[in-house]
């Protein structure tokens, strides 16, 4: 028996295929853009023409009502509980920084123990970081190329302010690159808020966009006092706990 | 009072719903009947004092967003949504029950409210009572005690009556007959499975104090209970036994924030009780009938356990309590934002069930709908660590 799992978040909607053998053969992405419903059949689709007929379909993310077919749809804390323990056997903690929330999780053998979630305001979220890298027309992969500049203190961490503080940095002669590393700073220090109000134990997997950026996650270790891991293919924990949900439902 | 009587119905009552026009109907009626109304927006208002005067007291706390933005014409954006909304509807004449009042009662609760009532004073006649911010000193019973005395001073001067403490005796014995009776019903919900869903349950608590006539009310909730006890008996409830059973505490509980209700309700959990002043912690308790009804009033009012209170340790005892008579699987806290002592006391709450081995999450919200996907997914989330 095949699994899709899908993970339909506001950046990006993620797509994972397991075989029986729990094997993760396939896992893709596409932008959310607009047209949500557009990105999760592309992935869908992409998919199916992979495993073909009959594997089960599980969605989760904040689209996950609009997968068609979907069999199952479970919470994004759950899946990516579940897709961290898959990807990093014995993970007892994990920050999934999203698209517009980051979420600090406890968990024994995949299963979430507690769970801690920002409030209604994106502030510190991946959003936050995406804004300010665009007015800075960086790249995420950029910022783990970064040498020899320490970071600007950068205090506001709202997504929609970010860009007034950039700005007031810029002016002031700060270079982009001490900028970026102030956002990812500023990012840390809310994440390990977050993640402090779990007990988080060592080490913590990061999932979700961000989690390939290695300067994010010495950031966050040396903020939350925790060591915080990069997990290769963590952007696609919650699609792969998605499918592993689907293959035992 | 001629003034007030013949007040007639807003400019704009045509353009109102059919709910509301109802309600300025209901008021306008008791108002044409010669009684007087007195406006209040907190559980800390005693009541009984309106009651044993002839006056209809009726809740002025509002639940929704509708007239925020008026109300941040005036207002700080960074205020509690309750206040915004609270100010928002007097002020703009949209709430029946706030246009009919002939005086508007509140307390120096919290530093938002206290500082909203100065400005409302502009536009109603006010009453402000000093609420002591702690429970056990003996100046905060002495303060309360006279606080309550002049508010009794205070209705008979304007309404040109007088109170006497028979008649605040009767009104104790009316409204605690009240009590006894939502608390019978919303006890109905220790029952697995519950007769009720969590929604059904506070919308009841929430209406019933719009039901003005005693009697009616007395009625209408013995009928209720009646048919809520039948369909325990018989099984034909709207809840399955195998849902996860939610207490909810926090901010007061009703209108938009029924979201929260309807988010930890759609992930296949049931609300059983709410601690909120729309519930438990108005109707857990009656007011003593033996002592002299002033210390009585006195007594029963001061121990309502809001986060106002500092230490507040009637909120801890009862959510307690709760949470082993309905046998709670986890306990939701609503915060609204920007509320300062429910959402600083939050910490002491998950400390607190915590230690007893309690699931808990706490969730802030505003009257806005912006964020029910959230809620929705963290209330699945949570639902999902109970099992």
């Amino acid at each position: 028996m095949n699994a899709i799992g899908l993970d339909c978040g506001s950046s990006w909607c993620k797509g994972a295929w397991l075989d029986k053998n729990l094997n993760a053969r396939e896992l893709i992405s596409r932008p959310a853009g607009w047209n949500l419903k557009k990105a999760i059949e592309e992935v869908l689709e992409t998919l199916r023409e992979l495993t073909g007929p009959g594997a089960i379909v599980a969605a989760t993310g904040y689209g996950r009502g609009l997968v068609a077919g979907a069999k199952l749809r479970p919470t994004e804390i759950g899946c990516h509980a579940k897709g961290a323990e898959f990807l990093a056997s014995g993970t007892r903690s994990v920050i999934d920084i999203g698209g517009q929330d980051t979420k600090a999780i406890g968990a024994l053998n995949g299963k979430v123990l507690t769970f801690q979630m920002n409030d209604r305001c994106a502030a510190g979220t991946g959003r936050f970081l995406e804004k300010s890298l665009e007015r800075l027309s960086l790249n995420l992969e950029d910022i783990d190329l970064i040498t020899g500049v320490s970071p600007a203190s950068v205090a506001s961490l709202c997504a929609v302010f970010a860009e007034s503080e950039i700005m007031s940095l810029l002016f002031q002669g700060v270079s982009r690159e001490s900028i970026a590393l102030g956002v990812v700073e500023a990012l840390a220090e809310k994440a390990a808020s977050l993640l402090s109000k779990i007990k988080p134990l060592s080490p913590v997997a990061l999932t979700g966009g961000l989690c390939q950026c290695r300067t994010l996650a010495k950031t966050l270790s040396k903020a939350s006092g925790v060591q915080v891991i990069n997990l290769e293919r963590g952007r696609h924990a919650g699609a792969i706990g998605a499918a592993l949900l689907a293959l035992s439902a | 009072m001629t003034r007030i009587h013949f007040k007639a119905l807003p400019e704009t009552f045509e353009s109102f719903g059919e709910a509301r026009r109802n309600g300025f109907l209901a008021v306008k009626q008791l108002k044409d009947q010669g009684r007087g109304v007195v406006g209040t927006f907190c559980t800390y208002t005693p009541t009984e004092i309106f009651l044993a005067g002839g006056l209809t007291p009726v809740g002025l706390c509002a639940t929704s967003d509708e007239t925020v933005s008026e109300a941040e014409k005036t207002l700080p954006r960074n205020l509690c949504p309750l206040i915004k909304s609270s100010y928002g509807f007097v002020v703009t004449d949209k709430c029946p029950y706030a246009y009919f009042s002939d005086l508007i009662v509140g307390e120096t609760t919290c530093d938002g409210k206290k500082k909203m009532y100065e400005l409302l004073a502009r536009h109603k006649t006010v009453h402000v009572m000093e609420l002591p911010q702690t429970q056990n000193l003996i100046y905060a019973k002495k303060l309360w005690r006279s606080e309550i005395l002049r508010l009794k001073n205070a209705v008979e001067e304007l309404f040109e009556l007088s109170i006497s403490d028979e008649a605040i005796s009767l009104a104790i014995k009316r409204r605690n007959v009240e009590r006894k009776l939502l608390k019978d019903l919303y006890e109905l919900s220790a029952l697995s499975p519950p007769p009720m869903t969590g929604l059904q349950q506070l919308r009841i608590l929430f209406g019933s104090q719009f039901k003005f006539n005693h009697t009616d009310k007395v009625e209408e909730l013995k009928q209720l209970i009646s048919n809520l006890k039948e369909t325990a008996q018989t099984n034909q409830g709207p809840v399955p036994k195998t849902h996860k059973r939610i207490v909810i505490t926090g901010c007061p509980m009703g209108g938009a924030t029924e979201k929260v209700v309807e988010a930890i309700e759609g992930a296949g959990a049931v609300v059983v009780a709410f601690e909120n002043c729309t519930g438990a912690k108005q109707y857990d308790r009656l007011v003593d009938e033996t002592i002299e009804p002033i210390s009585a009033l006195t007594e029963y009012y001061l121990a309502i356990g809001c986060a106002v209170m500092s230490p507040n340790p009637n909120r801890f005892e009862l959510l307690e309590r709760l949470c082993h008579q309905f046998k709670a699987d986890g306990v939701v806290e609503m915060t609204l934002t920007a509320c300062q002592p429910y959402g600083v006391e939050s910490a002491s709450v998950r400390e607190f069930l915590n230690e007893r081995g309690i699931k808990f999450m706490s969730v802030e919200t505003d009257y806005s709908s912006s964020d029910s996907e959230l809620l929705k997914t963290r209330a699945a989330a949570f639902i999902e660590t109970l099992s």
